[in-house]
């Protein structure tokens, strides 16, 4: 501190300004959003000038662990009184079971401009219509929801971050959404449901994690700069068996981070060695996977890998045998995107 | 700070007019002053009749040591070729200390600050001031929160009783 410090600490107590109630009203909702928003509710009670001060903050994020019965009461009571828009909602529950309020929450947050959106639920929640005409969303968290686009789904022009999580959508449906979000730049499948097939036509995309039982992998993704893939099941029969390289890496020219583990390296490598390597990787500096090294045909592709790959830099391979399971978690997830 | 001889001077007046002279890049620092900078090259004095002295020179002091942190991490990556991760946890932990042996101060400069930092648009220090008022308040009881600001309760008795019944989810006891 310097001595003008120390003299102003001094003279504290001489003035009784209270100062905090006259920062702009932005910066008072900046420190509300940093509080639980029951204690955000709180400050309510501290004087005539805060009595709706927390009302106009523009982020809510709600737990539902200390309500626990009038969690409905709660969530109604702050959209109710809650004015102007409300840009961010973080709705997370865990003994909260009953869709019908969530269908009128959305339809308030599709009404009032929201930008992001995470719910994480512990029952299976179908997104309502309502959700699908938010122009202004560029950020969906949605964990454990159903999705099916209403027939006049026009996309999510502003749309930049996916993430879909234990989620049930079809493969159709998510193509339609994927190329429905021109700007989308980061997308998170984990723990994917229902779809086998997954066809991703995203220019922008430069993050991509897919954790599933995907069968088929096709990617038309030419910024993609991270690519992390786990899949959950073995190739089987003798379908397919060849081009799964080609499809899944053949156009993604700007990769510069490839994650590949459990069946995913099995999966490319499946079939017959491929005579000559479909793709070169001018731009890959990272590789990491697991790798059955028993498997000759995953070694040899890992091999024509890093033949393709004139930049690598860092090497990250690990050797297993499948019954091992990796202790992926989602922070590790979360972490790749960055 | 060492910097080259090269490098611009800008003199930076605070509202009680004192002078405070800093280097580019640390005015820089102030997205406000940088937007100012960028728009008329040939600036070198810059009027701040919003900040008085005493908050200037506290600006000016976390501006200083960021710059020279980020300077440092720079300089260490330039050296090594790539930034080991335990030294830059090390020199994240020991700026994240200063941050908090910074914001060792009353509410008032707290506020001022907050001010301040507002106004010349300095984002890691509104995220730092903000984040201590919020700490401030966090956990608190009403009366507590407004002894600390110096918050004049005006409402009457039956008002309190009004805003407890129509936000009854703020008042409940946790668990």
């Amino acid at each position: 501190m310097t001595p003008e410090h120390k003299r102003r600490a001094l003279n504290s107590d001489t003035e009784e300004a209270d100062m905090l109630s006259s920062l702009p009203g932005e910066v008072k909702d900046k420190i509300l959003t940093l509080l639980p928003v029951k204690e955000a509710g709180r400050t309510g009670i501290l004087s005539r000038q805060w009595r709706y001060t927390w009302s106009s903050i523009p982020e809510l994020t709600i737990r539902d662990g200390s309500y626990c019965g009038l969690f409905t009461k709660l969530v109604d009571g702050i959209l109710f009184l809650h004015q102007g828009p409300v840009y961010k909602f973080d709705l997370h529950t865990k003994n909260f079971h009953d869709s019908e309020p969530y269908d009128r929450w959305l339809l308030h947050l599709s009404r009032n401009g929201i930008r992001e959106l995470i719910l994480q639920l512990r029952f299976n929640y179908k997104i309502p219509s309502s959700l699908f005409s938010c122009q202004a969303l560029t950020c969906l968290h949605l964990s454990n929801c159903t999705i099916k686009l209403p027939h006049d789904f026009e996309g999510f022009k502003l749309l930049r971050t996916v993430m879909l999580e234990k989620s049930a959508v079809s493969g159709n449906e998510l193509e339609k959404m994927v190329s429905g979000s021109p700007l989308l730049e980061s997308l998170f499948l984990w723990d994917f449901k229902e779809c086998l097939i997954l066809n991703i036509d995203a220019p922008n995309l430069k993050n991509l994690v897919v954790l599933g039982k995907f069968i088929d992998i096709q990617l038309w993704t030419p910024g993609l700069l991270n690519l992390w893939v786990e899949l959950k099941v073995k190739p089987v029969g003798n379908h397919h068996r060849r081009g799964k390289l080609a499809q899944a890496l053949g156009h993604i020219p700007a990769i510069e981070k490839l994650e590949m583990h459990k069946h995913f390296v099995a999966h490319l490598a499946y079939g017959p060695l491929l005579e000559k390597f479909p793709v070169k990787f001018d731009h890959l500096k990272e590789i990491c996977f697991s790798i059955d090294l028993a498997d000759l045909e995953a070694a040899a592709l890992a091999l024509s890998l890093f033949q393709n790959s004139p930049k690598l830099k860092i090497l990250d391979i690990r050797v297993c045998f499948f019954f091992f399971i990796f202790p992926f978690t989602r922070n590790n997830l979360l972490k790749f995107g960055t | 700070m060492a910097r080259s001889s090269t490098e611009n001077m800008i003199t930076l007046m605070s509202s009680d007019g004192e002078e405070f002279m800093v280097t580019e890049k640390v005015a820089r620092e102030c997205t406000t002053i940088r937007n100012m900078l960028e728009d008329d090259c040939v600036i070198t004095n810059i009027p701040l009749p919003n900040v008085t002295s005493d908050i200037l020179s506290m600006v000016i002091e976390y501006c200083m040591e960021h710059v020279a942190a980020a300077e440092k991490a720079a300089a260490e990556t330039a050296e090594k070729g790539s930034s080991s991760a335990p030294a830059a946890a090390k020199a994240n932990k020991d700026l994240e200390e200063w941050d908090k042996a910074f914001m060792n101060v009353d509410v008032y400069t707290l506020c001022d600050l907050i001010l301040a930092a507002n106004y010349l648009n300095v984002s890691g220090l509104l995220d730092l001031t903000i984040q201590t008022a919020a700490n401030l308040i966090k956990g608190k009881s009403p009366e507590q929160i407004r002894k600390t600001f110096h918050i004049q309760n005006d409402l009457s008795l039956e008002e309190e009783e009004k805003i407890r019944s129509q936000t009854p989810w703020a008042f409940e006891k946790s668990e």
